[in-house]
């Protein structure tokens, strides 16, 4: 199920909220899990399956390996995370494997694979986030099957994030929160500033982007940097609105998770850049792979080298493809870079902050060129190989104009202090929803791909 | 956040939640008619009964919720306002510019133009009889001087296809540029007025050399409220609609169409209609034939789209018969029609800008 579908808003969302907040405290994690699962399977039941041996895998798994109060062995935790592993490897990589592998070698047949589960990925590092912590000792085993499974399966985060690491769910889940009405109301806030950021800006920014890249050669060179700004403002309000309507909806039912973005486009370097996007996601490498790799305390150079790895699985996470690999190294030689010539240097600090935060920009920009997988053809065109715009790609640019300085004024401008508007926003933002989901439909968010 | 339970934060918690259930409840539930006047489409079905061999469940609601939703047409009103607003009114399926709302432009194809001239010129030599072609200049391009220069730009392509049409001097160009547009084409529609295909028929008529009546010599008749296709396409709400004005020779005609016979050629139970211009010749068929033994011309053949359906009643004043072919409707091809009718006069060709290098069925069915 999708948050910004009718299905979602008119018929699930409201059962959800109402008989969670009037429920029996002792039926509200059963209840929870089976609003989880109806959630997950709408879109396509067998993947309940899927999720189903997840579940039973790690709460199983976990309780096995500490049986008797035992330390889990580092045999263990490996047999566990190689078996968290399998189908993330088989649903999202083995045709992309198969596929290199053919080109490598001229053997092999045709396989696309066997179709991408939604959220496999954010459920996956969830549960790999909690068997770890449980081998570091940094969280118990949980004994109830149905509150585990409420943490891998709750249905804000489920799909798209944020990743929740069981520690800081544990307590709330075992507490069985009750929402009070301000939070829930707070939470229904939030819930409608994700919703209009994704189908008012991140829709409307996408249909101009996919305008654009399916005839480059008309786009020119003005559409094809227009599309790509666009594309970037995309990615970014559709994603960090599906995080804000996962916190806010965690919220209407008395959970705290962790933030997910933090204005990162107004980053003035790209190490800043990462703290602020995707922040759970960099949390979890940073602490699964950058620092039991090393970190930075064995010299430079294996420094660099934890970076590349982490960079590379970072870009192949996102996506099976060559373009997401490039894309993860591309900020890996970045990062290395910018940490070796520039942060901290006096040079450096001493220009102005909007500039610094115009490079940033332009770095990242550049790199959803590579994310987006369009290879040579817009690289072309950014570059004037196809020459100025069709007058119809001109149009579509002058069209989108305001929407796109709407973006540009929400992505780069600081906050405002006081938001004396907000109690009245809401309402009117689900209006305009309505009315755009009424008129053109809703578009999957793009996170669902990962 | 304020803290503790205030009774504004329940009921705005609990009465937004029931209102969106409601809404829901109601989309869900509520028997509604099938077809959308203001859409102009059929909307969604009820989901089938699930099936996990083929699981389309979830996109079946969705599309049922979406188009039941209550006040449906409100919230794509107010989504295409929002568009307009915004700066995005070319992203709409038809376009608000310069007074009327207006069909998009025809993408420059002068080399299509040529061939179905040349297919047309075939066909009148089989016919054996004199022909012209009416392709009237469409609203947006009579506008484009009022308009920005993007958007001037895009009607702009729409000169390659009259250019082609200039050079034929069977072409006649009835509505040349520079005509007031506001006086030949509806504001909502994007067919011409009876004013624009009054135009036509004393274009005709004077190549024929036949009489020409003025307006007030027929049968007048006007119906006001008319909102026609391209404000359905744009979702655009409009306040006061156009008024449909029609006119047909005071008596003595009969129409057959696909086999139906009737003694008039307006319909005014057609006005009340989602399709309020099917008031003309109560819309479109395959095959029209219009009978009025008094008339002093022959027998004219028409091959046409609906541009034509308000200029038949017209030229039914003077043409003892006409038969009209509209190719989307008509199963044969062009020839068989011509064999159908038998001996005519004179063969007139009328289309849209769009339909005369787009419409596939015309280029065909023409071609055979």
């Amino acid at each position: 199920m999708i948050f910004s579908s009718f299905t979602f808003l008119l018929l699930f969302m409201p059962c959800v909220l109402l008989l969670y907040r009037v429920m029996p405290r002792r039926a509200r994690m059963p209840f929870l899990l089976a609003a989880s699962l109806l959630f997950y399977g709408w879109g396509n039941p067998a993947w309940l399956l899927l999720i189903l041996f997840s579940m039973l895998l790690n709460w199983g798994g976990v309780l096995v390996m500490t049986r008797g109060g035992r330390k889990p062995s580092r045999a263990a935790l490996a047999g566990m995370i190689v078996l968290n592993l399998l189908p993330l490897l088989w649903f999202k990589y083995a045709g992309f494997l198969a596929d290199t592998w053919r080109q490598l070698t001229g053997t092999g047949f045709e396989f696309s694979g066997p179709g991408l589960p939604a959220g496999i990925s954010f459920f996956t590092f969830q549960a790999m986030s909690y068997v770890m912590d449980v081998y570091r000792g940094e969280a118990k085993p949980q004994k109830s099957f149905i509150t585990f499974s409420v943490y891998l399966s709750l249905f804000p985060q489920l799909v798209a994030g944020p990743i929740v690491r069981y520690t800081d769910l544990e307590a709330q889940l075992i507490a069985h929160p009750k929402p009070e009405y301000p939070e829930m109301r707070e939470g229904l806030r939030r819930f409608c500033t994700g919703l209009a950021k994704k189908v008012l800006l991140a829709d409307a920014m996408g249909r101009l982007w996919g305008s654009m890249n399916g005839n480059f050669a008309e786009a020119g060179t003005l559409g094809a940097w227009t599309g790509l700004l666009a594309f970037s403002f995309q990615i970014f309000f559709d994603f960090s609105g599906y995080s804000d309507m996962a916190i806010g909806l965690c919220r209407g039912m008395g959970f705290r998770i962790p933030e997910n973005f933090d204005r990162p486009y107004r980053a003035r370097s790209l190490t800043e850049f990462w703290r602020r996007w995707h922040m759970t996601l960099t949390d979890w490498f940073k602490a699964y792979v950058y620092i039991p790799l090393g970190g930075s305390r064995k010299g430079r150079v294996r420094r660099d080298l934890n970076v590349l790895v982490v960079w590379a699985l970072t870009g192949l996470w996102h996506g099976a493809g060559w373009n997401f690999v490039l894309w993860g190294l591309y900020f890996a030689v970045l990062l290395i870079l910018e940490k070796r010539f520039l942060l901290g240097k006096p040079r450096w600090e001493r220009i102005p902050g909007w500039i610094r935060q115009a490079f940033t920009f332009f770095a990242v920009l550049l790199g959803w060129g590579l994310f987006s997988g369009f290879g040579t053809e817009l690289w072309k065109a950014l570059l004037g190989g196809y020459g100025a715009a069709s007058p119809a790609a001109l149009l579509k640019c002058a069209a989108y104009a305001p929407m796109l300085l709407v973006c540009a004024g929400i992505s780069f401008l600081p906050a405002p202090k006081k938001e004396p508007w907000a109690r009245f926003a809401a309402p009117v933002l689900m209006v305009l929803c309505f009315a755009a989901l009424a008129a053109q439909g809703y578009a999957p968010f793009v996170y669902f791909q990962f | 956040m304020k803290t503790g339970k205030s009774i504004p934060d329940r009921i705005a918690v609990i009465g937004g939640l029931c209102l969106l259930l409601g809404m829901g409840m109601f989309a869900l539930l509520w028997p509604q008619k099938d077809f959308s006047d203001a859409e102009r489409r059929y909307l969604a079905s009820a989901p089938q009964a699930p099936s996990l061999t083929e699981w389309k469940t979830d996109q079946e609601t969705e599309s049922y919720l979406a188009d039941r939703i209550p006040l449906r047409n409100i919230w794509v009103g107010i989504d295409s306002c929002a568009q307009v607003v915004t700066g995005r009114r070319t992203t709409l399926g038809s376009w608000p510019a310069a007074g009327a709302i207006l069909e998009l432009p025809v993408k420059s194809s002068g080399e299509k133009a040529a061939r179905r001239l040349r297919q047309f010129a075939a066909l009148a030599e089989k016919a054996g009889a004199e022909w012209q072609v009416i392709v009237p200049r469409s609203h947006g391009y009579l506008l484009r001087e009022k308009m920005n220069g993007l958007l001037r730009t895009q009607y702009e392509q729409e000169t390659e296809i009259y250019k082609v049409l200039e050079e034929d001097p069977h072409f006649a160009d009835v509505l040349p540029d520079g005509t007031a547009a506001e006086e030949v084409y509806y504001r909502t529609d994007h067919h011409w007025t009876l004013q624009g295909a009054w135009l036509a028929y004393a274009a005709v008529c004077r190549a024929d050399g036949l009489p020409v009546f003025e307006l007030d010599e027929f049968e007048r008749t006007s119906y006001p409220g008319f909102c026609g296709t391209t404000r359905s396409r744009s979702g655009l709400p409009v306040f006061s609609g156009d008024t449909i004005e029609c006119a047909e020779p005071k008596a003595g005609v009969t129409m057959n169409a696909d086999g139906a016979v009737y003694d008039r050629l307006i319909f005014p139970e057609r006005a009340e209609t989602y399709d309020g211009y099917a008031v003309y010749l109560d819309g479109n068929h395959g095959m029209t034939e219009i009978l009025n033994p008094d008339a002093p011309g022959g027998t004219l053949l028409v091959y046409k789209d609906s541009f034509a359906n308000c200029l038949l009643p017209l030229l039914a004043a003077d043409y003892r018969r006409i038969a009209a072919v509209d190719a989307r409707y008509y199963a044969g091809t062009f020839s068989q029609a011509l064999e159908a009718v038998g001996t005519v006069d004179r063969v007139l060709f009328v289309y849209s800008a769009d339909s005369l290098v787009n419409d596939t069925s015309v280029a065909g069915k023409a071609a055979r």
